[in-house]
């Protein structure tokens, strides 16, 4: 019964409560959203720096990554790379030539990574030929291709079909260049890797820089995130003098948003639920103020303090967990909705590609957070009746008879 | 056999720093079965002497006995647990809680006894009927009127088998009709029941009924008469 007086007592000022019911789901929805949005921004983030360049892991020689020295090279480059892709959880894999070289255009220059890929293989582990936007991914017969990113081409000053000289080391110590034609120019979300990324065939590597069959880097893409790190241990134990790196350690500035994302959507969960705790435990308040005298009677009658206690603490988990429900479905619909359609930041996309993120932004929640947020909105009703619980069972009942 | 005694009763509050004597030196035996009615005027003594005897005040000095035992001295939980064993109440603004039904008002008081819902339903709607509420059972307070929710008070007061009823101005804010017909239902339980009932009241119609009056002055007893 005790539940039973404690639901009806909700709703015995139902402007009041719906009210508070208003603002509780309020705060519940706003709060969900800006968490499906900071996680969707988040995982788009991790989605297009896996995809479209660091796929899920890579293979170096030692200190190739903090010297990129031309002659830093994988020994049995193509043989390791079969190894690779007999792995069961590898879905696909590619190797690279990777040098540090100028990218000049008639007006400037501008300094570059070049990559030198097998275009049918790359096609397995980054996502840059559905990025193309002018031209094609190396489908055009021509000699010295090249494809670039849009950021260069403006910096470059160069369209289509223009030809680019790339000036760098080659493997004898000289400086060597070469001419090349654009044959594609592509734009992903970031737009500081679109200036700083050319492709070219690996062939053409080999022939203008005298690299041969030379390959620096190995990318691989595995069935699944779960399976990144086992692959990874994998490959570190049969080739102990190579680096064998995944996305988070490729691209930590990535894993460090993607990770603190979480906690700082834990953080504003909190400052929400805070905030509600004022508003719950001045209605809360009020009510037990407007019925002190009641609460007198039933103390006068043999009602115990913890039952009193109960009862005001019922009232508000009831009160906030209306309200929250409420908001959850809300929050859920909307994100549900969101989620497929997207919200379009092209307002600010320039800031956006600057940090790598996309313009539309596809909130997302799991679906394991939202009892998350059921069991917080229960410990914020907790906090909040504490106070007006105190209040109700502190009142001396004599007093409370006579005076209200 | 006493079912309450009281021994040199005293009640003194502060009052701007200046002492006042409420209940003064009170020494009263109530018994078994008794319909008794305290009276006096506004400021006598009579609702802080039954606040006392009901275990919701505690006295300056002097003793209270309930059944046998010493409550003057008990701790705030266990008078709660004594109150709710031994003593029913009924105030002068019925004082109902509002958002349970006529019937559930009167299994509140079992159900913090812990009583089997069987049990409680079985009793609340016998005493219900015994107050002639038995067709208003499911009506909440602000369906009845003033005299029907006093009668709920009274089935919640016994609703928990007390050793006695304490009624503070039962009858103050009744009109003669639903005044004279509580007091009659009132009358019948203590004779049927052999309840036993502690008015304080100013209402001559409760005076007039009662089989033993204290006149409480100034805190203090100025007669004790009881009638045949």
């Amino acid at each position: 019964m005790i539940w039973s007086i404690a639901w009806r007592n909700v709703w015995r000022n139902g402007k009041r409560s719906g009210i508070l019911i208003g603002a509780i789901a309020f705060g519940i929805w706003a709060g969900l959203l800006m968490v499906a949005l900071m996680n969707g921004m988040a995982e788009q983030q991790v989605k297009a720096a896996i995809e479209t360049r660091t796929s899920h892991i890579q293979i170096h020689s030692e200190g190739f990554r903090s010297h990129r020295d031309i002659k830093s090279i994988i020994p049995q480059g193509d043989s390791l790379l079969t190894a690779v892709r007999n792995m069961d959880e590898v879905v696909g894999a590619a190797e690279r030539a990777v040098l540090t070289a100028m990218a000049s255009s008639a007006t400037t220059g501008s300094g570059i990574q070049l990559i030198g890929i097998d275009p049918d293989a790359e096609k397995q582990v980054t996502d840059v030929y559905t990025k193309v936007i002018e031209g094609d991914y190396f489908e055009t017969k021509k000699r010295n291709p090249v494809i670039i990113g849009k950021e260069l081409a403006d910096k470059l000053g160069v369209q289509l079909g223009k030809k680019i000289v790339l000036t760098g080391q080659a493997k004898d110590g000289s400086i060597a260049a070469g001419a090349f034609r654009i044959v594609g120019i592509y734009q992903t979300v970031n737009s500081m890797y679109d200036e700083m990324t050319v492709f070219v065939k690996r062939s053409d590597v080999a022939k203008t820089f005298g690299i041969g069959d030379d390959v620096h880097e190995i990318a691989i893409v595995v069935n699944g995130i779960a399976a990144i790190d086992p692959v990874a241990k994998t490959l570190r134990d049969s080739n102990p003098s190579l680096e064998v790196a995944t996305w988070r350690n490729l691209s930590p500035e990535v894993a460090l948003t993607k990770d603190s994302t979480a906690q700082m959507n834990e953080i504003f969960m909190i400052v929400i639920l805070i905030a509600l705790i004022f508003g719950i435990t001045n209605t809360m308040l009020m009510g037990v103020l407007e019925r002190m005298r009641e609460l007198g009677v039933i103390i006068a009658l043999g009602m115990k303090h913890g039952m009193i206690f109960l009862m005001v603490l019922l009232e508000t988990v009831f009160l906030s967990l209306v309200g929250g429900l409420l908001g959850i479905i809300l929050g859920w619909g909307t994100v549900e909705l969101l989620g497929k359609s997207g919200i379009d930041l092209s307002a600010v996309s320039s800031g956006l590609a600057a940090f790598g993120m996309d313009t539309v932004i596809y909130p997302q929640m799991a679906a394991s957070e939202y009892p998350v947020v059921v069991f917080l909105v229960i410990i914020t009703a907790i906090v909040a009746s504490i106070y007006p619980g105190l209040k109700a069972i502190r009142l001396n009942p004599i007093q409370a008879i006579r005076t209200y | 056999m006493a079912v309450i005694k009281t021994d040199h009763l005293s009640r003194v509050y502060e009052d701007h720093g200046v002492p006042v004597k409420a209940v003064d030196d009170v020494s009263l035996s109530i018994e078994e079965g008794e319909f008794t009615a305290i009276v006096g005027p506004s400021g006598s003594g009579k609702t802080t002497f039954l606040n006392m005897v009901g275990g919701l005040d505690a006295p300056s000095s002097g003793t209270i006995e309930v059944d046998g035992k010493q409550i003057s001295q008990m701790k705030q939980n266990e008078l709660i647990g004594f109150r709710l064993r031994h003593i029913g109440f009924v105030f002068q603004a019925y004082n109902l809680i509002p958002v349970l039904t006529a019937k559930e008002n009167v299994e509140f008081i079992m159900l913090l006894q812990k009583k089997s819902k069987a049990e409680r339903d079985k009793r609340a709607t016998e005493l219900l009927d015994a107050v002639g509420l038995g067709d208003r059972l499911g009506r909440r307070p602000h369906e009845l009127s003033g005299g029907q929710q006093q009668r709920v008070a009274v089935a919640r007061a016994l609703a928990s088998m007390p050793s006695f009823v304490l009624a503070d101005e039962p009858t103050a804010n009744l009109d003669s009709t639903s005044a004279e017909n509580l007091l009659d239902i009132m009358e019948r339980l203590n004779k049927e029941q052999k309840m036993t009932f502690v008015f304080s009241t100013h209402d001559p119609r409760v005076v007039a009924r009662a089989h033993r009056v204290v006149t409480l002055r100034d805190g203090a007893i100025e007669s004790d008469e009881t009638r045949s």
